[in-house]
């Protein structure tokens, strides 16, 4: 007697993982197998076939470190399983970061034959493959049927799919069969066959992704040991499914703990109750200028290169620096082995995207990864429909690209170069003949230009089993353009060069050593014209005398870091610290008109930091944070009229502590504490007295405190979601003498929730409720008319931001389908944006004297209905 | 047909809570609307005044239901101007000010009974260069006007019952500006005669615009930056005001000053039109028109 497998399938229930789970992209999948025996036992009792579920525990390998059966039985088919299992060989599963530990609940069948060498001289008679539809990925481990369709008494076949997704059958007889096909994360599919005597028939079949799809995580590994205690990833298909968030992976930021709400969701990133220019975006490490375009719906990244992005409210190691609070980090996909062709419309833009593997030389096994995007906004055509008899015409438009390459290397080594850009343009217009004030000076079209482009490499050579290095050049050009007709432009730009890098070095298993550089510099230049002096803006009488004046130099940010990672226990997951430190440096040179040869600007500083997590029990960890952040001043901070700024690095002491805690594999919740001291903040000098001083000096403190609350729901079956809650005071004091006073964007309570569910035939429903404590304000009491500039001017009695807009109310729902055809998707979505909300007032405006308010609300309901197309070769 | 559905059903949720609650941006009172006590332009005739030259200085109040009473008049340097006028000393504003009281405060007219007049200091211009002094330096006046009523309970004053405003008069080595003139009124270019009533059609849109004298748009000789003198020219501009119907532009500028104005639907609505023009040097006139609709 002998076995034949007959079924294999990883099922989507889970084990409990140690820690807060990561997100899966490749499943593991079985190596080698290994036959067991079939239980005497049970052949005695005439019992041919049995079925056993074992939840298998894999190292980072694909060992199997551990298989438990999860029934017994009477015949020891459960200890014959395990036994085989314990000796298969799997391969691991793997997160974008890498291959990781994983626990799944695997099936192992068992079924009894007569004579197993009768079989094997039985010719094959039917053999095929099965793929996915959509994909055209094969499917391995499918679970085939096949009878007869013709009502003739031939017992049914059953078997498995090969990992390439083939299978053969011999012996079957000729005449008509059903074959019927299902699988792990697949809907069952049936087809009709004739097999010919003496022939061999081939099939090939097809079988449709359930709505559970690969991307969605249906294996759980353990969290990337990273030393940010505070680090949120989102799964792509998380991501792209929250309504009002565009599909686009950065802007899901914003329903996370510590992210405050934008004003009309333009994006401004406001994270721990800091300014926007104290949080830093990246791109593969690479700072950017601008994360989101200026209609603040979409990143200037098409979500087909975000491999991943990375939040890091605070807490973050040296890693990351001149900046005093919250880090982005998105990540972009370096592998392209599929030939994938899309695009995709909206209301607001379309996109279109394209990758592709290529041989080098013909060699399958060494081929040049290539990927292309381009997205380009036509809200600026549709608008104007909507302001039909306006005098004044809104165009905001942009577009962006991003081209990639990634060479063929061996396997210590990976190599990319990324080549990126953008371009931000917000014009109003208005007639010839129509005013738009009293200044004729200020009359014509407000411009506002923003262009970016970035040429980024990415090269990783591991020198040895304990040695990594990490190197990433940068080449980047920035310009930003904002004028008032033809009179007052301002233009400036840089063009910088930023290099990272990093050597790794691990020479103990409970020790890793990382060195690193931060190198950040170029040139800098602007232009300023405008019809009067700035000196005249407060006197409408002025006579107008033409000002023009323009500065350039260099900056240089060359910032070096340390960070130790360590693990001091014998469990070398459950306690992790990592202390580091950052040495800050910024000189600037300073030529131009408004310079007239000041001294060059230079400054030092160094920020230690460090973190620690500990896992109390199973599942149930402790962390927290405490470190120092230094930020230089702001690019228009840092230029003094004919002197040196005498400004020191703004600072803040940052600390959190917080738990995490596993509940099950798919519902973890985490929570933290956090505190921000901010002092040395850079604001305007009072007795600032024009040409020969600096406008600005370090007069400001801050101070940010509150909890953060996450509960998550991670896509196991067909629900995800997760809610967050921030309770949070920022404040300001303009001196230590000083009251503190509210922050501008101080949000009390912020609540998030966002879920989605999968219902049948691919329709996917989610919503999205936030409930936002309305910002500060300063109201203005009353008014002045200035008789000659013939305005009011407002003024108010009271403290700054001493009262607060209502609070902000919406509900978002989203409704998407996607058909899914032989070798292309289309997914028709609609994204129903704000359709149910309160009034929402963003902002106050106030009636010509100021003896009567308003609130400007919050967008509309905004139907957005898109579609995208995805085809694959 | 469940996509149709859904779809439908939350296309018909859309709704905002507690959307009438507060009021819009759109309902708040345009700029040019004069329909309850306003000031709408101050005049200090000359505009540019020589060190200890005397200037009469008057104000165009709107007040259609006789609510405003006295008038304070203040004058200050400019550096004892702030983004609201002149800081007046609120110790003036009761019991029995002597006139040394009144002048240490800056008080340089009560109405009714004393007229406004501003007096260039003579040593206005001495701190300054003469070129600076050739720009010269402005002197704020400073018009605040006190309700009729309301004001016996200091604890209840708001300070919207008050209406405030300043314009600068211009100190110079170097008289040369004038309030511009204008000669008359014009509706649909029809030329309109001082006192008349102009009867309108309720519901119909004018073409209003005013016709300037010769020397309205000045040329004068300027000191630049470069210490260069070279001749400029005037840029006026207006600012449209009425107490009814709905003003279409309500500021314009030379040489497109015309504005636009829709009537009241109703019949036998009256009220009045303002325009008040302003030179950009500091020179300002105004004209005021009654009209009525049939």
């Amino acid at each position: 007697m002998s076995l034949v497998l007959l079924l294999v399938w990883a099922s989507l229930s889970l084990a409990a993982p140690s820690e807060p789970p990561e997100a899966i992209v490749v499943m593991p999948a079985v190596l080698e197998w290994v036959d067991a025996d079939f239980p005497s036992a049970a052949a005695d009792e005439d019992i041919t076939s049995f079925k056993v579920t074992l939840r298998v525990s894999l190292d980072e390998q694909g060992r199997v470190t551990d298989a438990q059966p999860l029934e017994d039985d009477p015949y020891g088919f459960a200890w014959e399983a395990k036994d085989a299992v314990l000796r298969m060989r799997f391969s691991p599963a793997e997160t974008r970061e890498g291959p990781v530990p994983s626990t799944f609940d695997f099936g192992y069948s068992f079924e009894l034959t007569e004579d197993p060498e009768q079989e094997i001289e039985v010719p094959i008679t039917l053999e095929g493959r099965v793929r996915e539809n959509g994909t055209r990925a094969p499917v391995g481990g499918a679970f085939l049927e096949i009878e007869p369709s013709d009502g003739r008494e031939i017992e049914r076949t059953e078997l498995v799919t090969e990992g390439d997704g083939t299978f053969s059958v011999r012996g079957l007889p000729p005449g008509e069969y059903r074959i019927r096909v299902s699988g792990p994360g697949h809907r069952p599919a049936t087809e009709t066959l004739t097999i010919e005597p003496d022939e061999v028939t081939e099939i090939r079949l097809w079988v449709t992704e359930d709505n559970l799809s690969a991307n969605e995580i249906t294996v759980f590994g353990e969290r990337p040991k990273t030393p940010e205690v505070t680090r949120r990833t989102l799964s792509n298909e998380e991501i792209r499914r929250i309504p009002g968030t565009f599909g686009d992976p950065v802007k899901v930021i914003q329903t996370l703990p510590g992210a405050a709400r934008s004003p009309f969701g333009t994006g401004l990133l406001i994270i721990r109750g800091a300014n926007p220019q104290d949080s830093g975006v990246y791109v593969d490490g690479i700072e950017v200028p601008l994360i989101y375009h200026l209609t603040g719906t979409t990143s200037v990244i098409q979500p087909e290169f975000v491999e991943s992005v990375d939040y890091l409210p605070g807490g973050y190691s040296g890693k990351f620096g001149r900046k005093m609070a919250g880090v982005i980090d998105v990540t972009t996909k370096d592998r392209f082995d599929e030939t994938i062709i899309s695009g995709g419309a909206d209301v607001l833009d379309a996109q279109v995207y394209a990758q592709t593997s290529i041989p080098v030389g013909g060699d399958e096994d060494r081929k040049i990864g290539v990927a292309a995007g381009f997205r380009r906004s036509y809200i600026d055509a549709f608008l104007p429909l909507f302001l039909d008899g306006s005098d004044f015409a809104i165009k905001p438009r942009y577009w962006d690209y991003q081209f990639k390459v990634v060479a063929p290397t061996p396997e210590h080594r990976t190599l990319s170069a990324f080549v990126y850009g953008f371009e931000d343009l917000l014009s109003i217009s208005t007639p010839s003949d129509t005013a738009q004030g009293s200044d004729r000076d200020t009359q014509g079209d407000l411009l506002t230009r923003y262009l970016s482009h970035r040429a980024v490499i990415r090269w990783t050579e591991k020198l040895g089993d304990d040695l990594t290095l990490r190197v990433t050049p940068s080449f980047g050009v920035d310009r930003t353009i904002f004028g008032v007709g033809q009179a007052l432009t301002f233009s400036g730009g840089t063009t910088n060069v930023h290099f990272r890098s990093e050597l790794e070095y691990r020479p103990h298993p409970a020790i890793t050593i990382t060195p690193g550089f931060d190198f950040l510099g170029g040139a800098w230049s602007f232009d300023f014209v405008s019809p009067f002096r700035i000196a005249d803006l407060d006197n409408p009488l002025s006579e107008r005398d033409p000002v023009a004046f323009g500065g350039q130099g260099t900056a240089w940010y060359p910032d070096a870091w340390l960070r130790m990672d360590l693990s001091p226990l014998q469990d070398r997951d459950r306690l992790r610290l990592t202390p580091s430190v950052r040495v800050n440096s910024a000189t600037i040179t300073y030529g131009g008109s408004v310079a007239q040869g000041a001294a060059p600007y230079r400054r030092q500083a160094i920020d230690p930091r460090f973190s620690g997590w500990f896992e109390l029990t199973d599942g149930f960890a402790l962390k927290g944070s405490s470190g120092l952040y230094h930020q230089p001043p702001q690019p228009q901070q840092s230029i003094g009229l004919g002197v040196t700024p005498d400004l020191a690095f703004e600072r803040a002491w940052n600390s959190s502590i917080g738990l995490e805690h596993t509940i099950s594999p798919a519902v973890q919740w985490e929570l933290d504490l956090f505190w921000r001291d901010m002092w040395n903040l850079i604001d305007t000098d009072p007795n600032f007295t024009g040409f020969g001083s600096s406008p600005f000096m370090n007069i400001g403190f801050g101070r940010a405190y509150g909890a953060e609350l996450i509960v998550r729901h991670q896509p196991v079956g067909r629900f995800f979601g997760w809610l967050s809650y921030t309770l949070s005071r920022s404040e300001r004091k303009a001196n230590p003498d000083a009251e503190w006073v509210p922050f501008d964007f101080d949000q009390t309570h912020i609540l998030s929730a966002q879920g989605g569910y999968d219902l049948p035939y691919h329709i996917g429903v989610s919503m999205q409720i936030q409930l936002v404590s309305g910002n500060p304000q300063s109201v203005l009491n009353a008014g002045v008319f200035d008789v000659d500039g013939g305005s009011y001017s407002g003024f108010r009695v009271g403290p700054r931001n001493d009262s607060r807009l209502p609070f902000f109310f919406q509900t978002s729902f989203r409704v998407d389908r996607r058909f899914t055809f032989r070798s292309w998707e289309l997914s028709l979505y609609v994204d129903l944006l704000n359709t149910i909300r309160g009034v929402n007032p963003e902002f106050t405006v106030y009636n010509y004297d100021y003896s009567d308010f308003a609130y400007v609300r919050g967008l509309p309901f905004i139907p957005n209905i898109g579609f995208e197309a995805k085809v694959r070769r | 047909m469940i996509l149709r559905f859904v779809s439908s059903a939350l296309l018909l949720t859309s709704c905002v809570i507690q959307s009438e609650r507060y009021p819009r941006p759109r309902d708040l009172d345009p700029s040019w609307l004069a329909d309850r006590p306003r000031l709408l332009a101050i005049q200090v005739e000359p505009p540019d005044l020589l060190p200890g030259e005397t200037a009469e200085v008057r104000a165009l109040f709107v007040d259609p239901d006789d609510e405003l009473g006295t008038v304070i008049w203040f004058g200050c340097s400019d550096e004892e101007t702030t983004s609201f006028g002149c800081a007046p000393d609120p110790s003036v504003l009761g019991g029995d000010p002597t006139p040394e009281d009144l002048d240490a405060a800056g008080v340089i007219g009560i109405e009714p009974g004393l007229p406004p007049r501003v007096t260039a200091p003579e040593d206005y211009l001495d701190s300054l260069d003469e070129r600076s002094a050739l720009r010269g330096r402005p002197y704020t006046v400073t018009a605040l006007a006190l309700p009729r009523e309301g004001l016996e309970d200091d604890e209840s004053l708001d300070f919207n019952q008050l209406r405030v405003g300043f314009k600068r008069a211009m100190i110079t080595t170097r008289e040369t500006n004038q309030n511009p003139g204008i000669v008359r009124f014009l509706v649909d270019s029809h030329p309109i005669e001082a006192g008349q009533t102009v009867l309108v059609d309720p519901g119909e849109i004018y073409e209003l615009d005013v016709e300037l004298a010769e020397d309205a748009i000045e040329t004068y000789d300027y000191l630049n930056a470069d210490g260069e003198w070279e001749e400029r020219e005037e840029q006026p501009f207006a600012e449209w005001y009425a107490s009814g119907g709905q003003v279409r532009r309500a500021t314009t500028i030379h040489p497109f000053l015309y504005s636009r104005w829709l009537a009241p639907a109703a019949s036998d609505i009256e009220g009045r039109w303002w325009v008040v023009l302003k030179d950009r040097r500091g020179g300002i006139s105004w004209v005021e028109v009654p009209w009525r609709t049939r």
